[in-house]
């Protein structure tokens, strides 16, 4: 009836309808979860129910080796991205000034993104043992990718009109960082930190899962061989809701500066 | 044709460096047991061949691999063009998608041991989860932004929905999609790299474990080597199918 | 005014279209907004007619109705007797935007509808290089659309359209896009054609030259809300060759439509103005 192609002047065609579409999903997922838990279908323990992984969170809350862990984790990250995060930074912005360098190395670079950080594990312990400094050098190398890559391609993407027109007032090089590019690159830097968040936290969370005395990823490889499947999904539930976060306020945080940047 | 200095540069770089590693470490400048020397880590590799099955492990990886590429593929697209279909569910679930894609919900990784017992499957289906994301999200994109112009040259022509899905929204959404794909291929590899490696689950990435619980610095490198050297392939293959797709 | 070259019209009461009172409106953020009010018109059998008018008059809404990819709010639409519902398989459209697809040759592309109905494909591609021919492509049968220029991309969407011979064509815009040789060129084909295969062709046009040049009849549109603000009957020679086009009466014709058109061009304008200092 209607034409499927024409533009159809509706009014709030669902622009506030998703959240309600997703709270449905989420409700829907949860209560799936509960369904396939209470059935028996999976060998007991492996699918406990949605009440016992709460409880089990709730308990994890209230201890305070937790929140010993928790901080172990979060150091770890943090230091990996602040390293990572610069290193990759600055090689990343090398690459996007000069297309010399960026012809020359920025393949490998872009290749060996693809790899499994993790594979590197072995090689950080070498250099600094089984402790944090191992789980910090593995964020950081993961870390470094995605930050090269994304300001490169930000700064390579900056209207090459505004560089042109500060050249032509002399701008210093610090005039030129501060008032060109790096207004330029806040895009690409927002895309870059998130995904060197998400990437670092994979890898740092893993390789404590692999070899650690301590951090979430410890928690969770000390549950598993515990079979104490509670607490494990409380440790990932409470990892992922915390991620998401982090996201959504990276989000609203660089978004919104970079929007004041540009008024 | 000359070759650009800069080509010539980002080749010579390397060897240089490597070529520099070798007399620092052997200058004591870099202690060997932090840093093997290049030339042990190219000795290593013969080594690797013979006595750890090397090239079959390639294989085996890669063999997980291709299955776990083809389930995403088939998955990811039925997926994302059921999230194409019901607009409103999928305009809904795409930032849900997302989330779960970005999050390190890689950490239940032990999990898929416990549903699927220690043997492929676990690990083709830690694999598939790892790659489906990508393909979902660019799959229900291309099919949701098809030009309009083509679906009415469609519409014009009264055809069926079905013809319409194949023959026009399909084609249309392609390269799209066809991005996803290489993105799903390379997370699912790289899932199943680093699930042989966190659980000695035998392939490449078992092998890097296996070797670094020997403590044989040079194998290990080696055997890293090899692992870069698939992804890095596989990634270049597939941006060379998407350029031959045009 | 009638010279001995002029072609025989065809009876004004063997309207092949017919548009009785048509509205149509839309629901929008603003309120109601009328794009057509109260349009009636016909167009004989095998006649060519253009509808002219400022931007956002509602023309392209007439090409959306008539082609059964819009439903009117009141009125009646008639094809060849029958109301339309719904796209017809005797109606061909061509789209203001490229639609060439750009995953098909120009042999498939202009092979598709052809494809659709299950024609084998031997026929369909013999067919197919027909229209190729006579839109003037061949050669270019195995291009892909990204290899040819935005007019070429258009004769294949023509071409395309032609190939199943629909009784009923209609054109929206088609060479808004292109440059003027290029659409002269074009135009020139058009009415080629046209007179080769005889369908009935409703052009949709900003274009005051193109629309003397190729129609037989002209229908001016009003502003918003679009109303049929006069007809003009072009009573020229065919073939418009560039003696026809350069001729005192061709001109008069494009001054007396300019005339109608002049005034809703500038409601139009005025309007455009003054949304863009809201």
């Amino acid at each position: 009836m209607d034409s499927i192609a024409l533009d159809r002047p509706g009014a709030g065609n669902g622009m506030a309808r998703p959240a309600y579409m997703q709270a449905l999903m989420v409700i829907a997922a949860i209560l799936l979860w509960e369904v396939l838990a209470r059935s028996g279908i999976f060998y007991h323990g492996v699918f406990p129910s949605i009440l016992v992984i709460l409880s089990a969170l709730g308990r994890l809350l209230a201890s305070a080796t937790f929140y010993w862990h928790l901080g172990v984790t979060v150091m770890e990250v943090l230091l990996a991205l602040a390293i990572g995060g610069v290193v990759g930074g600055v090689v990343g912005f090398l690459f996007g000034v000069s297309s010399f360098m960026s012809r020359a190395f920025e393949n490998y670079v872009y290749y060996i993104s693809a790899t499994p950080k993790i594979i590197f594990f072995p090689l950080v312990i070498t250099w600094f043992g089984i402790d944090s400094g191992s789980k910090i050098g593995l964020g950081a190398i993961a870390a470094f990718f995605p930050m090269c890559l994304n300001i490169a391609t930000g700064i390579r993407g900056i209207n090459p009109i505004w560089v042109r027109v500060a050249r032509s007032y002399r701008a210093s090089f610090w005039q030129m960082l501060w008032k060109v590019y790096l207004p330029g690159t806040r895009p690409a830097l927002l895309t870059a930190l998130r995904l060197a968040l998400a990437v670092t936290l994979v890898s740092v969370l893993l390789a404590e899962t692999k070899l650690a005395k301590n951090g979430l990823g410890f928690l969770v490889d000390g549950a598993y061989s515990r079979y104490d499947m509670p607490t494990m999904y409380a440790l990932i539930l409470f990892i992922f809701c915390v991620s998401v976060g982090i996201n959504l306020a990276l989000t609203r945080w660089i978004g919104e500066t970079s929007q004041q940047s540009f008024a | 044709m000359r070759p650009s200095g800069a080509l010539v540069t980002g080749i010579i770089t390397p060897f240089l460096f490597l070529y520099l590693l070798e007399l620092a470490i052997g200058a004591g400048l870099i202690s060997r047991f932090a840093v093997p020397f290049p030339s042990d880590v190219l000795a290593a590799i013969p080594g690797l061949v013979r006595d750890n099955n090397l090239l079959g492990r390639f294989a085996s990886t890669l063999g997980m691999a291709s299955l776990a590429g083809l389930l995403i593929c088939t998955l990811g697209v039925a997926l994302g063009a059921f999230l194409a279909r019901f607009r409103r569910i999928g305009i809904a679930a795409e930032p849900l998608v997302g989330a779960f894609a970005a999050s390190p919900m890689v950490l239940a990784y032990a999990l898929f041991l416990v549903f699927f017992g220690r043997n492929f499957v676990a690990a083709v289906a830690f694999a598939v989860v790892g790659g489906l994301p990508p393909v979902i999200l660019k799959t229900r994109e291309g099919l949701s932004t098809v030009r309009p112009v083509f679906l009415n040259v469609g519409r014009s022509l009264g055809i069926s929905s079905r013809q319409m899905f194949f023959k026009i929204e399909l084609p249309a959404a392609l390269p799209t999609i066809f991005t996803g794909v290489r993105l799903g291929f390379v997370f699912g590899l790289i899932h199943l790299i680093a699930f042989e490696f966190l659980l000695n689950f035998g392939g490449l990435g078992g092998l890097v474990a296996e070797l670094a619980e020997l403590y044989n610095p040079p194998a290990t490198m080696a055997a890293m080597l090899f692992v870069i050297g698939l992804s890095a392939m596989v990634f270049f293959v597939l941006e060379r199918a998407q350029r031959w797709i045009r | 005014m009638q010279p001995a070259t002029a072609i025989k019209r065809p009876d004004e009461g063997d309207a092949y279209v017919a548009f009785d009172n048509v509205s149509v409106s839309f629901a929008s953020p603003r309120g109601t907004v009328t794009a057509l009010e109260d349009i009636t018109f016909s167009i004989p059998r095998s006649s060519f007619v253009s509808v002219i008018g400022p931007s956002g008059c509602g023309k392209s809404t007439i090409f959306n109705v008539l082609g059964g990819l819009l439903r009117q709010t009141s009125g009646t639409v008639r094809v060849d007797g029958s109301p339309v519902s719904g796209a017809s398989k005797g109606a061909g459209l061509v789209f203001q935007e490229d639609s060439a697809f750009p995953w098909r040759t120009v042999l498939d592309n202009v092979a598709f509808p052809l494809e659709l109905r299950g024609i084998a494909k031997d026929e369909r591609h013999s067919r197919a290089r027909e229209f190729i021919k006579l839109v003037g492509l061949t050669g270019f049968e195995g291009k892909y659309p990204s290899e040819l220029s935005g007019g070429m991309r258009q004769r294949v969407s023509l071409a395309r359209t032609l190939v199943t011979e629909p009784a009923l064509l209609l054109m929206d815009e088609p060479f808004a896009a292109l440059d003027e040789q290029t659409r002269l060129l074009i135009g020139d084909k058009i009415s080629q054609i046209h007179h080769e295969l005889k369908q009935t062709t409703l052009l949709i046009t900003h274009n005051i030259t193109e629309a003397v040049q190729l129609s037989d009849k002209v229908l001016v549109m009003t502003y918003r809300p679009g109303r049929i603000k006069s007809v003009i009957d072009i009573d020229l020679p065919w073939p418009r060759s560039s003696e026809v086009v350069g001729s005192e009466a061709f001109g008069a014709y494009v001054g007396r439509i300019w005339q109608d058109l002049r005034e809703e061009a500038s409601r139009g304008l005025e309007d455009a103005s003054r949304g863009a200092a809201a």
